[in-house]
Formats: structure tokens, sequence, C-alpha cells
């Protein structure tokens, strides 16, 4: 009886799970609804603003807060929207002037926003969030410290007026405004979640929506499965159109592109180009591509032995297989990389510098340089499948050269540790600029002895039109001679691999509509719209 | 007085075991390479606010400082907090627990159905094609790699034949109301039919490929067992008086199978929970070895603790219960 | 209905003989094959995820190696690996657990607990925290798989040894004044050495299993070297764009190597050895 009983409750068991299986899976969603699936790699670090440095994390408080500024839409003429932050629209700024001496900006704040909750958005609301970004540790310190100068909140001028002090003049001072590192935070909201040994609420912005002013809510949060967020209907510049935006969080590539096939989401985030590739012509879904200023590189220890001999990285320069990297790593979706400004950002000189691969030129410079056959380990993080490709196809090209090499994969953490130590020989690497200015770009990478220099690189020429350039405008013939010169200097030196510039691609479903590539490749939903 | 004594002396080799496990664990993950600092704290940064940082969370005291102030925390409840997802470990360990139970627990009755039967037929038709064919699935499923036929699971059920649904995690579609973290058993309590057949499908995939391999070991020592058990006097015994054989095999035959299976199956228990990592990783199953996993490669000193000793002791728990079970249940132990 | 008499099956040359030869033809392939392959390394060896071919029999991966070369290359790394660390695991729990055992009391019951403490790890985790903490070199992951399964050994040792404690051919010994050790040696161990095959089978079979997953999920062997793990991993992503060669066949070795593994040692067990 026992094991008549046991093989019904198995059939019983089979049975359920067989009309599982076969029911639908929840229908995909339609334009009625108006709700938007993305299928994402990974979940929110945190979500303080000042604090957050990882992709989901910006995603996340994009949509959650307004900042002081925002991106101009542009078209590009063939259907690609775009924004960048040299054509900023105002957002909690409504206007700003800046004075001759380019040391004090008056700032109109826009009347009429409110917080999700209702409260409405003050003065006082924007000075405060100025005041947080300066005494937190984060990002926004940076930005603000370094990059617009300023070392003071704003004052209150009245309830609609405040005026912002610089203690240096930079070009860049109201661009560096548009990041989510600047969001508008609600202080009434904030400070009640202050204490004592915690006066700037950091433990618990860490893990809760603020009351933002963007145009969505974040209404759930399942760790590592799932996040919800609802539109804000009382949003300053109107209702969004998609009311519901769901993430799926699914780290493996090859599920999120399945997804996107079956329909079950209509935007797949972070698929590696032979993926991409692989869409091409399927029912329904389109693959945005857009040239971009992300660069791929390799970093080089200029500090120590053996690469602190340029001759040796020249040489290297030389050896690179660039064309084979670009089709056989990117498919071909990239442009090639030849200097530290990409092209796309101000002042950049394009392909009329840089190295194109000669191996016997290669050969006569590592063999005339110092170099001593010492072992160089090549470095990347082997959470990133492109990097170790890179790393892999490098290798090969350096040992017919006469360079011994390693490959040294490393966990994220200790790879991120290591490179900040400058204690990498060669690192894989990319970065993405935010603001697509020189001064922004070196500033952080290739500046004696900032934190970011990860090469451990220094020369005065560059060090010079970066000093020089904040203070001049934009278009000044003379400030795009600097820079020009430190471009050509920064190549001689040869400081870094200078790869790629990989297009920035994005696989969507055909039904979404509107889609703008930011400077800071963050999707902004409020754009979208869903065709039926 | 025996037992009591027993008994004791088995609770004191408990706390003994736990404290070696803490300290090994302990050492092991504080010599996990990478700060995680640094890569929290990225670029726009200077070196200040990184040993600020460190400072302050206390990463530059000597390794014996550090441990100290741990075990004063543990005894407070507090695991610390994650640096990568910011919550404290106790809360990202209570979201995910239920992910990995529901699927341990769905995994260890599957498993457990059909090794059982499987075993038990296997050893009463010695010579069938049946026999044979429980040989050959017993070593497949011993041998083969998990997390490789996860993804060749997926690819032919998902993305080829399209029968099973995405596996994007626990459930594709609103969860049913919280009663106790488990989809299933919340479904049914709230008689939420939806939600119910959507758990279960998306519990199918990840929960039959452990069901395979925490299964076949099973099978295999049921069987072996039950051969011994079915050649063994008494039975020869029955056969002799006549009775039935279907009554032999499940009245006689089976019960005596329990002791050793069910040392088995708890053991299992203890081990699935902190063993799911493979299986959790391949199907994106939001649980505590997926957690475990993305916090070992974050160099996320907290969580690795909290969840190695976490599943140490449970395992060690459970053997303290079989032992403590057996010395009850079996009265040959008592000698 | 038949139960046979005593109980077992019985052990048929056939059970030995197919899973031996097939490790030897393994093993053979390992240690032989890469002398007549393209190099497992060379990125030109053809064109990068062409199917499988008369050129390529397994196919080309991504970067343009040879899967077949890499799966025979990998083969050699991965056994060498499993009988080296298993091979310690022996020679120092064996011995241990056997003098434990023969000793009794406090030592016994002192590394009886370690063991247990051992054991208590999600051995997976473990594996993985100290390959980090260590470094994913070779000779760490010998030792960090060998430490791990050294409780096993012991604890096989032990419970051999504890029947034969008081066993008369040992209190004889004792008697005629042999040393622990040699009491040990001549006495004790070979009865524990049916079981021992055994269990080094089964150890190799696991050891393998655990480099495979610890390459799988990025900390173990180092690319471009050829691993059996990692080139599943890398082969992940492309079974969805139908390039199944890259997983399947690395899988496919894994498996039938342990299969191979457990079978032996499954007849192993129900050999009689030496009495």
């Amino acid at each position: 009886m026992r094991l008549r009983s046991l093989a019904g409750g198995v059939a019983v068991c089979a049975a359920l799970a067989l009309a599982a299986c076969s029911a639908d899976s929840d229908p995909p969603a339609s334009a009625t609804d108006s709700v938007l699936t993305v299928a994402v790699p990974d979940d929110i670090q945190t979500l303080d603003p000042m604090y957050a440095n990882f992709a989901r994390a910006h995603n996340a408080l994009q949509q959650i807060y307004d900042t002081p500024v925002n991106l101009e839409t542009q078209d590009r003429g063939n259907g690609q929207l775009v924004g960048t932050p040299d054509k900023l629209k105002g957002s909690a700024f409504e206007s700003w002037e800046r004075s001759a001496d380019g040391l004090t900006y008056t700032v109109k704040i826009r009347q009429g926003m409110t917080f999700h909750d209702g409260s409405p958005v003050t003065a006082e609301d924007v000075v405060y969030s100025f005041d947080r970004a300066l005494n937190t540790k984060g990002g926004a310190n940076w930005l603000l410290t370094q990059i617009a100068f300023v070392t003071k909140p704003p004052v209150v001028v009245d309830a609609s007026t405040i005026t912002l002090t610089a203690d240096k003049p930079s070009a860049l001072a109201i661009q560096a405004l548009y990041m989510d590192g600047l969001a508008i935070l609600d202080q009434d909201e904030v400070k009640s979640h202050a204490t004592t040994d915690d006066p700037w609420a950091e433990k618990w912005l860490a893990k809760n929506a603020g009351n933002g002013s963007g145009p969505y809510k974040l209404t759930s949060w399942t760790p590592d499965q799932e996040v919800v967020f609802e539109a804000f209907d009382g949003y300053w510049a109107g209702a969004p159109a998609i009311k519901k935006i769901v993430w799926k969080i699914v780290p493996s590539a090859a599920q999120r592109l399945a997804l996107l096939r079956s329909g079950d989401v209509d935007i797949a985030e972070s698929l590696p180009p032979d993926q991409l590739a692989s869409l091409k012509g399927a029912d329904g879904v389109t693959v945005l591509s857009a040239a971009s200023q992300n660069v791929s590189i390799v970093g080089m220890n200029n500090g120590r032995a053996p690469l602190s001999d340029k001759a040796l990285r020249q040489g290297i320069s030389y050896a690179v297989d660039y064309d084979r990297i670009l089709s056989q790593v990117y498919q071909g979706e990239a442009e090639r990389l030849y200097g530290p400004i990409p092209k796309g950002a101000a002042t950049s000189l394009g392909d009329t510098i840089g190295y194109k691969q000669d191996v016997e030129k290669a050969k006569q410079l590592v063999g005339g340089s110092g170099y001593d056959g010492a072992t160089v380990k090549i470095a990347f993080d082997n959470s990133k499948q492109l990097h170790e490709q890179i790393a892999v196809l490098l290798k090969s090209q350096l040992d017919a050269v006469g360079v011994t090499t390693e490959l040294e994969p490393l966990t994220s953490a200790v790879f991120s540790e290591r490179k900040a130590k400058k204690d990498l020989d060669m690192y894989v690497d990319e970065s993405l600029a935010w603001i697509n200015d020189p001064d922004y770009i070196l500033s952080l990478t290739f500046q004696c002895e900032v934190y970011g220099n990860y090469a451990d690189y220094c020369n005065q020429t560059v060090d010079d039109a970066i000093a020089k350039g904040w203070a001049m405008e934009a278009d000044d013939p003379v400030r795009v001679a600097l820079f020009e010169n430190a471009q050509r200097a920064l190549v001689d030196d040869a400081p870094w691999l200078f790869l790629a510039q990989p297009n920035y691609r994005m696989a969507m479903s055909s039904a979404v509509q509107g889609f703008v590539v930011r400077q800071n490749e963050v999707p902004f939903y409020y754009d979208l719209s869903l065709k039926g | 007085m025996r037992t009591a004594s027993y008994l004791a002396r088995r609770l004191v080799y408990f706390v003994v075991s736990v404290l070696g496990v803490l300290v090994i664990t302990f050492v092991v993950t504080r010599a996990l390479p990478g700060n995680p600092v640094y890569l929290l704290a990225g670029p726009l940064t200077d070196q200040a606010k990184v040993d600020a940082a460190i400072r302050e969370l206390g990463l530059d005291r000597p390794l014996p400082a550090q441990f100290v102030a741990y075990l004063g925390d543990l005894v407070h409840g507090d695991l610390g907090t994650s640096l990568r997802t910011s919550q404290s470990v106790v809360s990202d360990l209570g979201s995910r627990w239920p992910a990995t139970a529901e699927l341990a627990l769905f995994a260890i009755v599957v498993a457990v159905g059909w090794a059982l039967l499987v075993g038990t037929l296997a050893a009463v038709f010695p010579r069938s094609v049946f026999a044979r064919a429980a040989d050959f699935v017993g070593s497949l499923g011993v041998s083969v790699p998990e997390f490789w036929l996860a993804t060749v699971v997926i690819l032919v059920f998902f993305t080829s034949l399209d029968i099973a649904p995405p596996p994007i995690g626990r459930i594709s579609g609103t969860p049913p109301g919280t009663i106790t973290g488990f989809y299933t058993v919340d479904a049914l309590l709230t008689a939420d039919w939806t939600a119910l057949r959507a758990s279960l499908a998306q519990l199918l995939l990840p929960g039959l490929t452990l069901a395979l391999t925490t299964g076949a070991p099973m099978m295999r020592t049921a069987r072996e067992f039950m051969t011994g058990v079915l050649g063994s006097p008494y039975i020869r015994a029955g056969r002799a008086l006549g009775i039935p054989p279907a009554r032999l095999v499940v009245r006689h035959a089976l019960p005596n199978a329990l002791l050793p299976v069910t040392t088995m199956i708890a053991t299992m228990f203890g081990y699935l929970l902190g063993g799911t990592v493979m299986v959790e990783f391949v199907f994106a199953w939001p649980g505590v070895g997926k957690y475990a996993v993305d916090s070992i490669t974050a160099s996320d000193y907290a969580p690795v603790m909290a969840v190695v000793v976490l599943s140490a002791m449970v395992y060690l728990l459970v053997y303290l219960v079989t032992d403590v079970f057996h010395l009850f249940v079996d009265p040959r132990s008592r000698t | 209905m038949s139960v046979t008499a005593a109980g077992r099956r019985p052990l048929t040359r056939w059970r030995v003989l197919v899973p031996a030869a097939g490790l030897a033809a393994i093993a053979l392939v390992a240690l032989v094959g890469p002398f007549f392959l393209v190099d497992p390394l060379d990125v030109g060896a053809g064109d990068p995820l062409s199917p499988p071919s008369a050129a390529h029999l397994f196919g080309v991966d991504q970067y343009g190696m040879d899967v077949l070369s890499r799966v025979v290359s990998a083969g050699r790394i991965d056994l060498l690996l499993a009988v080296s660390a298993s091979a310690i695991a022996l020679v120092v729990g064996i011995p241990l657990g056997a003098f434990a055992a023969y000793r009794g009391g406090a030592w016994d019951q002192g590394l009886l607990r370690v063991a247990e403490s051992f054991q208590a790890f999600p051995t997976m985790l473990l594996a993985m925290g100290v390959t980090l903490a260590l470094g994913p070199s070779v000779p760490n992951l010998v030792v960090v798989i060998a430490v791990v399964n050294i409780p096993l050994y012991m604890r096989l040792a032990r419970s051999a040894v504890i029947p034969l404690r008081e066993a008369d051919f040992v209190l004889a010994a004792r008697c005629a004044g042999r040393s622990t050790f040699q009491i040990v040696r001549q006495h004790i161990v070979p009865n524990i050495t049916q079981v021992a095959i055994a269990q080094f089978s089964v150890t190799c079979a696991w050891a393998i299993q655990v480099l495979a997953g610890l390459s799988f999920i990025g900390i173990g062997i180092r690319m471009p070297t050829a691993e059996w793990g990692s080139m599943i991993r890398q082969g992940t992503d492309h079974m969805v764009t139908g390039q199944w060669w890259l997983s399947v066949f690395p899988g496919l070795a894994i498996l039938l190597t342990v299969l191979a593994l457990n079978q032996i040692a499954a007849a192993a067990r129900r050999w009689s050895g030496p009495s």
C-alpha cells in the first residue's frame, strides 16, 4: 500500500509539473500595459547618489532623482538620438548666469517641482544636496571640488535664486552637474535619518531610495532577482509615457539574449559583440549601435621596469595587431582609438596621430631598448570576457616580437586594488569619460600624481595644458592648440596601448521608441515609449 | 546515565568543531587578497579617502584584534555588512535563504523519491534491463559535472525545445504573498494558483538537475543496502514462510533501509544548503550559494564568512541530531 | 522475484576491465596525444568558431585554438593534478588515521574532531576561498584538494583499524615486542589496501570535478592554459548562439574520465584483496 500511495504521489507531482511547463509564462508586455521589462546583468550596489560607482546604481539613481541640469536630446540625423554635456538643458536649475570672472553663478531654481511624496523642491533642498556632496567622500565630492572647483555649498538668495561660487574658473562647472552624483535630495527626509555618528545619513541612504523628484519611484527591490520602478505622475516635465519598469537580474549574457529573443524582455543589457551579431535580422529585435567615447586600452606601468623604458612601450605599441582586435573581439563594431582623446571629444586629433601595426619596427624598438627579457604580466579583470580575449591576443602578438609575457587574470577586487596601487605591469581596462572634454579626460587619467593615473605617468606638457585649459573657453584656439600638443606628447610617450572605441550597442525590442544614447551611457527611461 | 554523558560529550564536540570552523574560515577569508574598498571607491577619489575608508572598516587592525571584534559581533547576532550590496549580511541572508531552502527541499524530496524507488526496484530485480539502466543512470549522476549538466539542461529544454520557462529566477510574474518565504508553499496557502504554477515551473530545471546529482549516490546506497537486506536470513525465512514478495519488500526490507538512508538524507540536506553553489550560479537562482560566490570574487569578507560558517554549523548540527537519533532508534548503537 | 543468496552482484571481469581500459585509454591519450596534435595555445590554428570538421575534429574556439588539442592537453593537466593531490591525501591521511585509531584515547578523539571540522565545510566554498587566498597556481590547487581530502582517508584508516586493535594477531605481535610503527605497517596497513584503492579512485574523480568547477567559476587554472572547466565556461555563452562544440566536448571528457574512475572504485570495493 505504501508503494502505491508513493507512486500516486509521484504521479500527482508529475502532472502538476507538466501542467506548469505547458502553461504560458507571463505574456510579454504589450503597449497597452506600457510596462518595460529590462534584463540586467547585476544588482544595485548602493542607492546613495554621492557614492554610486557602478552602472546599475547609476541607472537606478538617474530615474529616481533629478539633477541640476540634464542633457539636451540631439538628433544625429540617421535617427540616432544622443545627449552630450556640451549641450545642456535646465532641470532643477531653470537658468544660470556666469559672472565675467567665471567664479560666480547666479542660478534660478525651477518652481513647481515636487518630490515623490508631493512636497515641493525648494532652494534649501538644492543647497543641502550640494552640502552633502561636499561633506561625503564619494565621487560627487570629486566632481564638485576637482572639476567645478566648488568647495562651499551655494547660498540661498531668495526662494527661487541661489548663488554658486567656485575657487577657480572652470569651463566644465555646470556640465559636471548633469551626473546623478549631484542628485537633488529632500533634506527633511534625509536629515530625519541622520544620527550623531552618521550626520549625513549615509547608512540609510545606501539602501533606501530617498524621496526623489525624478520621473520614477523605486517601488520594489527583491535582491538578486528583480527591481521595479513606477512612474511619478507629478514629474515637473510631465508624466512619463511608460508607467512601469521591471528589471530582471540575469547574470548570464546568453540567457539575457534568449529572453529578448523570446519576447520575455524588451531590452537586454550588456550583450557581448558576438551575441549581438547573432541578432542580425531577428524578428522584432533592433540592435541600436552608436559611436561611443568609451575607450578600450591597455595601461602600462610607466613607473617601474621594464615598462618604464619608453622605447619598449613604443615597440609594444607597434607590435599590436589592432585590426585583429577590432574584428575578432569587437566583431568590427568599434572604431580604432589613436590617442588619449577619443574621436567625438573636443580637440581630438582622431586618426592623424597614433600607432599602426609594424612588426619589423616593433622588433627593432624592442631589441634596441633596455629590455632584458623579464616576464611582463598582462593583468585583466577575469569577470570581463572581452578583456580576457584582448589579453590572449596581445600575449601572442608580444611573444612574436620578443617580449616574454604571462597572463594574470585577477578577480575584480584584486584587480582594482593592485591597479590603484600601481602594482600591475600591463592591465587591460576601459574607461568612459562622462564629459567629452580634454580637461576632464586628462585630469582624471594622465595628470601627474592623480589617483586615477594608474599608469604612473607624468609629463609637464600635459599637466600644463590641463592647468591652463580650465579657465579658457572650450573653442579658444589657444586651448585647442595646447591640448593638441598634449595629445602628441602622450602618443609619443605611449603610456597606454590605445586600442579601440567600441560602439555603444543595446539590443531591444522594435517596439521600444525614443532611446537616447547619453554621454554616460546610462539609459534614461523617461525618453522612452512603447509602440503598439 | 551513559546516554546523558554521551550527549554531553557530543555537545562539547559540537561546540569545539564550530569554534574550529570559525577560526579556519576567518583565517581563510582574511587571507583573501583584494581589499574590497578599492573596487568600491572607483577612480573619482584619492588615497586619503581610501585610507580613511579602510580605517573605518577596521581593516587595518591586526588579525587577532579583528577576530575578537568579529566574535563580539557574532554574539550580538551581527554578521557584518556586505560592502557589495550595502545591506547587513543578516538581511541579505534573510532575503536569500528561502530560495536556497526551497530549492534544496524540492531537490531532496525528488531525489529521495526516485532514489528509493529505483534503488529498491533494482535490488528486487537485479538482473533485469531496469537494473542495468539504474546502474547506468546512477554512475552518470555521480560522474557528471553539475555545472555542465545545468548548462546542457537549459540549452535542451529552454533554448531548443522551448518547453521549460526562462531561467530568470524563482518566478516570472508576481510572487505570492509572503508567509513562509517559500513561493510554492505561500502560493498554496494563499490559493494563488498562477503563482503556484509559475514558481513550480521555475523550480523544475534547477531542482531536477540537483535531484539527479544528489539522488544518484543515494540510489546506489539504497540499492546496495536493499540487496544486502533482501539476502539476509530473516527475509529468506519470510520467503520460505510464503509471505508475498511485495509485502516482504515494503513491510520488512524497506524499514531497515531507513536508518542509513535517513542519515544520508540528513547529511545531504546539510550539505545542499551550502552546496547548491554551482546550480544557483548557472540558473541565477537568487539564493545563498550565488551570494557566496559573488561575495568571494568581490573579496567581500563578511558575507563569505557568514555563509561558510552557517553552512558548516548546519551540517554539524544535522550530524549531531542524526547521531542522537541513532542513539535512540538503533538498539545496536547503544552498546 | 529473484534475490541472490549472497546478496551481492557478482564481480564479473567486464566490470573491472571496461572502466580500467577506458581509464587507461584516457590516460594514454592525455599523455601521448599532445605530441600528435596541434599546439593547444596556437591562436592561429583555425578560423575562430568553426564547427567540427575533418581538419578540426572538435571544432575551433573563439580565439582560434583547436578544441581537440585543448581537450587532450587539459586532460593531462587535470589527471596529473588529481592523481598527485589524491596521492598526497592518501599518504598523509592513512598513516595519520591508522596511528590515531591505534593509539586511541585523546589522540583519536582530537584528530577526529579536526577531521570533522574540515568535513563540515561546504567543500566548494572552502576550495574557492583557499584557492583565492593562496593564488590559483597548480601546486596550490594540489595542496587545497589534498588537504580537503585528508580527513576522509583518516576516517577510512580509523574505521579499518579500530576493529583490528584488539585482534589476536596484533596482540601477539605486541607480545613479541614489535613497535607500534612496525605493527601498523606490517599488519594493519595491508588490510586497508582494498578500501584505500577504491577511495583513491573516488578522490581522483572528485578532484577533477572540483578543479573543473573552480575553473568554471573563474578562479582555477588560468587562461590560456587549457582546462576542461574554463573551456565549458567560455563555451556557455556560445551555446545559445549555436556553437555547442565549445562546451559539449570538454564536458563529455570530464564525464567519461570521472565515470571511469568511479567504476574502478566500485569494482575495487568488491574485490576481496589480501586477507
